[in-house]
């Protein structure tokens, strides 16, 4: 019996002391690799230093072009939007990181429907993507724990990186161009065969909403300009589909720039990668049409 | 005792009414074996022949109640509208006991055991629940005979300290099977099943190439760590997968899948059959080859397509049965002459791709299903192998571990060694520590992962 | 018929049905210990010795034998 106790102790030991190691390794990767996911969260929360960020999920990261924003405005811009459907307990712990290193003057936050309504397929897991952050800000680590897994992030740093060791690897070969400073672009064009308007009948989700509200209330407690933007889809609902945002954006004086129903963009499949996605040249020409209101807004 | 209230409790978290099943049935058969015994004893076969027939009916008939009934009453209705005869059916919404499959086995090997002479009766009913209900094996196996377990019961177990570790070895590769093997290749192989209206033939191929592997990372996974706990309780349990994507053909297949399923039905299904049938020859033996299959297949669920999948193995057998290649004497002979690596090869991969086909319709959720993948494979040729790099990177990280383990245990490791396989001491703690921390670096610990593409 | 006629016989017939020549067989002989003598084969060699000793077992005794020596108790108490 006793042999067994002093190999348990024995594992634990050797388990802290490598899982740290192998922690601070893959740590490193994280902060080399060129994928997607990687590249984003790692340069917003430790490097960039820009005047105004850019935050959302895949619409975001492939329709805001830097270069064209920063040209117009004469401010540094990164943008900050990551793939997938991420939600507000993503950028919430994201903006929490943020803001323990340094405070921008500028968040542009493209809203989606998975801000306010209880979508099936994101909810708080989106968090997760935050894991390799665990315990470097308060509003970081309470979505962590709204995740279920905080304390094992807590306790094996090995486990913040589950499932990523391929991008980790991947280095240079990712995806992302970091000449773009943060935007994606999409190369082609849109197949519109059988493509409708997205539709949202889930229920609204209180605990989101109340979560978006407390992001526009730590951005303005720390003085920066929050610009709440929709940009146009190919296809648009009949229902009001934003007006949840709408409302909250005008109840804390927060300017909220609607592009959804922009007809010089809905309905021309050149400019569209997909239903919900602006390709390289959409990307620009919005890009262009956005600064002058953006401007217009600071 | 105390065992028998974990195992209990343990039965009771997942399913509290069968647990009043369970207990029922324990008690019942224990006094079966005692009746089948002591009719035995007085020389009185008939009675005893009753006995036990009860319990096989009792036994069968609890699996027949709460997982075919609906399955038989609905095939019975179909068919029946065949000739316009129109029955109705209102299908019972039964919950199949979790693990009904394995401990009705059980009970019922035990009576029919008692009965062959093979075993007496357990005296003490408390080691006879035990063995019933022992909790790392009631959920999913393996299947264990009367006589080893119960022989274990009844020695005095002391402490091993190696065995514990050997266990908890067990439990780890058990994990790393399930959870960074088999969850991980579920990913991808469900993105295509599930949508295969939206996926190109070479895609369909390649998962379905991929599905056997993940089966066995998942049967075999939950095996591992069955027979881990159980050995870290002090208690050896029978094997249940020996490598069997090793295999040179189908007969050696399922000696070496799901072992203990599968000689549980050669012993008590097969050979009863293939005695009955002597005096048929070679078509007797076929016949009860195919019974026994149909078993096999039908044991796994109630659906045609499980009928199907042991139609489809027991007929792969009939070659093997014509050529004298089941005849183990020929075996030795030619086995002299077959000892190029190729030809291993040949036979591994063909034997592998033999099980894929009959993986492929086991996966099927029906029959009908079944045949629409294949038709749609027949008319979409003209399209990409659809991959996501990360987890199939993931995939094929853990896939070469896995390989290596295997084809170490396979061709490299002298018979009888040393589980441990270790020679310094500290050896053992680091090996142990890594493979945690492989488990927690590749695991899918979520539900919620999905290849996120949009169609 | 003298046990050890019949333990002779049969060892005859497995070395025939098993091709091994050099075959012995003794009471407690079980199917480990023979190459070649699995459940295939086993029916094979039950039925040689049914015609060989113009018997017939039941199933029931057929199963329940353990190693040779019970083989041979059955054929002593039919012949």
């Amino acid at each position: 019996m006793k042999k067994i106790i002093l190999h348990f102790i024995t594992i634990i030991c050797l388990f802290l002391l490598i899982d740290r190691i192998l922690g601070v390794g893959l740590g490193y990767l994280y902060r080399q690799s060129n994928a997607t996911d990687e590249y984003k969260i790692s340069y917003t929360v430790e490097s960039t230093n820009a005047s105004m960020l850019f935050m959302g999920s895949s619409r975001c990261l492939h329709h805001y072009v830097p270069s064209i924003i920063e040209k117009e405005l004469g401010i540094d811009c990164f943008n900050a939007g990551d793939w997938g459907i991420k939600n507000i307990y993503y950028y919430y712990g994201l903006l929490s990181n943020i803001l323990n290193r340094y405070t921008p003057k500028v968040i542009v936050l493209e809203i989606h429907p998975s801000e306010w309504l209880k979508l099936p397929f994101s909810g708080v897991e989106r968090a997760g993507s935050l894991a390799p952050y665990c315990g470097m800000s308060e509003g970081c680590d309470e979505m962590l724990k709204l995740t279920g897994n905080y304390y094992s992030y807590y306790i094996s740093t090995v486990y913040r990186y589950t499932g990523s060791l391929p991008n980790l690897l991947l280095g240079k070969w990712g995806a992302m161009d970091r000449n773009l400073k943060g935007w994606k672009p999409l190369d082609g064009a849109m197949d519109t065969t059988g493509v409708k308007a997205e539709e949202y009948p889930f229920p609204i989700d209180q605990e989101r909403i109340r979560l978006l509200e407390r992001f526009i209330k730590d951005c303005k407690q720390k003085n920066i300009h929050l610009i709440i933007i929709v940009s146009p889809m190919y296809a648009c609902s009949k229902e009001d589909v934003f007006k949840i945002p709408r409302e909250l954006a005008s109840k804390n004086n927060i300017p909220f720039i609607d592009h959804y129903r922009d007809s010089s963009f809905v309905g021309h499949p050149d400019l569209f990668y997909d239903f919900g996605h602006l390709n390289r040249k959409g990307a620009e020409v919005y890009s262009k049409k956005v600064c002058k209101e953006l401007n217009s807004n600071l | 005792m105390f065992l028998l209230l974990s195992s209990y409790w343990f039965y009771s978290q997942i399913d509290i009414k069968m647990t009043l099943l369970l207990v029922i049935l324990t008690l019942v058969f224990w006094l079966l074996g005692r009746g089948v015994a002591y009719y035995l004893d007085k020389e009185d076969e008939k009675r005893a022949a009753i006995v036990t027939n009860v319990g096989v009916v009792i036994g069968i008939g609890a699996l027949f109640y709460f997982k075919y009934l609906n399955f038989f009453a609905e095939s019975v209705t179909s068919f029946a509208s065949l000739f316009n005869i129109h029955l109705s059916w209102t299908a019972l919404h039964l919950v199949v006991p979790v693990g009904l499959s394995f401990f009705t086995f059980k009970l019922m090997s035990y009576v029919l055991d008692i009965y062959h002479g093979k075993i007496l009766p357990e005296k003490n009913a408390i080691n006879f629940a035990n063995y019933i209900a022992f909790f790392p094996t009631i959920l999913s196996g393996p299947i264990d005979r009367p006589k080893p377990f119960l022989k274990q019961m009844n020695q005095t177990r002391l402490f091993n300290p190696d065995n514990f570790l050997i266990g908890f070895r067990r439990v780890l590769w058990g994990m790393f099977l399930k959870m960074c093997v088999a969850d991980r290749l579920d990913i991808y192989v469900s993105a295509i099943f599930n949508n295969y209206e939206h996926h190109s033939t070479i895609s369909i191929i390649f998962a379905s190439l991929l599905y056997p592997l993940q089966m066995y990372a998942d049967f075999g996974g939950y095996s591992e760590m069955a027979i881990g706990v159980a050995l870290i309780l002090g208690f050896q349990v029978a094997e249940n997968f020996k490598r069997p994507f090793f295999s040179t053909d189908i007969s050696e297949y399922w000696r070496r899948w799901h072992i203990s399923l599968t000689s549980w039905l050669t012993d008590y299904i097969f050979l009863p059959l293939n005695i009955k049938f002597r005096r048929f020859g070679i078509q007797g033996t076929m016949l009860a080859i195919i019974i026994n299959m149909l078993f096999v297949g039908l044991w796994h669920g109630a659906n045609w397509t499980f009928f199907v999948f042991g139609l489809y193995h027991g007929s792969l057998f009939i070659p093997l049965l014509l050529s004298g290649h089941l005849n183990k004497k020929k075996e030795i002979k030619n086995r002299t002459n077959i000892c190029s690596f190729f030809v291993l090869v040949t036979k591994i991969a063909s034997t592998y791709f033999l099980v894929t086909i009959g993986q492929f319709i086991f996966r099927a959720p029906s029959l009908s299903d079944a045949y629409a993948i294949i038709f749609h494979s027949f008319n979409s040729w003209n399209g990409n192998l659809f991959y996501d790099m990360p987890t199939l990177i993931n995939a094929i990280i853990c896939l070469i571990v896995l390989f290596y383990v295997d084809i170490k245990e396979e061709w490299f490791t002298p018979k009888g060694a040393n589980q441990l396989r270790w020679t310094k001491p500290y050896q053992v703690d680091l090996i142990l520590c890594l493979e945690i921390i492989c488990i927690l670096l590749f695991g899918v610990f979520d539900n919620n992962q999905f290849i996120y593409f949009q169609f | 018929m003298e046990r050890n006629e019949i333990l002779k016989r049969v060892e005859e017939i497995f070395r025939d049905e098993l091709e091994q020549e050099n075959l012995v067989l003794t009471d407690d002989t079980t199917a480990e210990d023979v190459e070649g003598w699995d459940s295939l084969s086993h029916i094979q060699l039950v039925a040689a010795m049914e015609e060989a000793f113009g018997i017939e077992f039941k199933s029931r005794e057929i199963l329940s034998w353990d190693n040779v020596g019970d083989l041979i108790d059955c054929i002593q108490k039919k012949v």
